[in-house]
């Protein structure tokens, strides 16, 4: 019996200690989810809660027919997912806005006299400028190691459409950080 | 995007340390080490007790939505039951021994009254000894 699969049966016998390791072993995934696909910072606590006790509600009906993260990643993007729905907070998708690119390179930085700070918290405030789809793809496999494979089963992308996710978002960022340092400054 | 900047991606994931050089390669350098960074974003430290706490809460409540109706099905079976019972029993309802108190009408009221007057006497005494 693995690990996983011992946590899950105790927590279905009502061992609320075998939870709580479970919801500390997680709470980062389902945080990173929540806090890429929805920018409200007083939803997101909330719904990450919402998760979790969705998570134990359904914890029943969870066969390893995944990874548990996987699994518990798919409630979270979902879930998020229906927050916006419900909310009619548009998700905004590079192929309907052509203009975005250019937008997104050009746009002045707001704290431009910052220029000296690291270049890589600068990149860090660009990806949360990104559609929500791209920052979110972009966390699961750099931030929580996940392969193109779960990242589609959470999200319910195809494989081909996860990988150009990612290609796209990450070529927007270098544009970004290239327009930041100049590109003669680093020539 | 072009062909040339996807095998470069994947030839700097492949190897953060390599020699590739120029602009393009400089700057994915720069995204691929950022993108490794945690999001600053972070739950309150009891988060996992909040939760705990709150499945407590709703199992409680779930367990008293069932005593209540458990508690509506017995009092319906029992109404149903005296209602069975006075039907098959022809039951007729009369004041039986407390008939004699028609005559005394005057000493019920002044009992009720003289029992309200002391259970207000009573209150406001505890009142002004106790707070």
């Amino acid at each position: 019996m693995t690990e996983d699969e011992a946590i899950i049966s105790r927590i279905i016998k009502g061992d609320m200690e075998s939870f709580g390791q479970l919801i500390k072993r997680h709470e980062r995934l389902v945080g990173h989810m929540i806090s890429r696909l929805v920018k409200i910072k007083e939803d997101q606590e909330e719904l990450c809660q919402d998760v979790f006790l969705k998570v134990h509600e359904k914890l029943g009906e969870f066969h390893f027919q995944s990874r548990l993260s996987t699994w518990i990643a798919t409630i979270a993007y979902r879930h998020a997912i229906n927050h916006l729905r419900k909310k009619r907070i548009p998700m905004s998708d590079l192929d309907e806005d052509k203009e975005f690119k250019e937008r997104f390179v050009d746009q002045g930085d707001l704290e431009e006299d910052l220029a000296d700070r690291d270049i890589e918290e600068k990149v860090k405030k660009y990806i949360d400028q990104l559609p929500a789809h791209y920052s979110t793809v972009l966390t699961l496999y750099h931030v929580d190691g996940m392969s193109y494979s779960e990242i589609g089963k959470i999200t319910g992308m195809p494989e081909g459409t996860v990988k150009n996710y990612l290609f796209r978002a990450r070529n927007l960022l270098k544009e970004k950080v290239l327009k930041h340092l100049g590109k003669e400054e680093i020539r | 995007m072009k062909s040339s900047d996807i095998l470069l991606q994947e030839s700097i994931e492949r190897d953060r340390t390599g020699t590739t050089n120029g602009p393009d390669a400089i700057a994915y350098k720069i995204v691929f080490n950022a993108l490794e960074k945690q999001p600053s974003f972070s739950l309150h430290p009891s988060f996992a007790e909040k939760i705990i706490q709150k499945i407590k809460d709703a199992k409680e409540g779930q367990s008293h939505r069932r005593d209540l109706i458990w508690l509506g099905l017995g009092l319906c079976a029992f109404i149903m039951a005296s209602i069975f019972v006075i039907l098959v029993t022809n039951l007729k309802f009369t004041l039986g021994v407390f008939t004699f108190l028609s005559n005394y009408g005057g000493l019920v009221f002044f009992a009720i009254v003289l029992v309200g007057v002391l259970q207000l006497v009573e209150k406001i005494l505890l009142k002004r000894i106790f707070f």
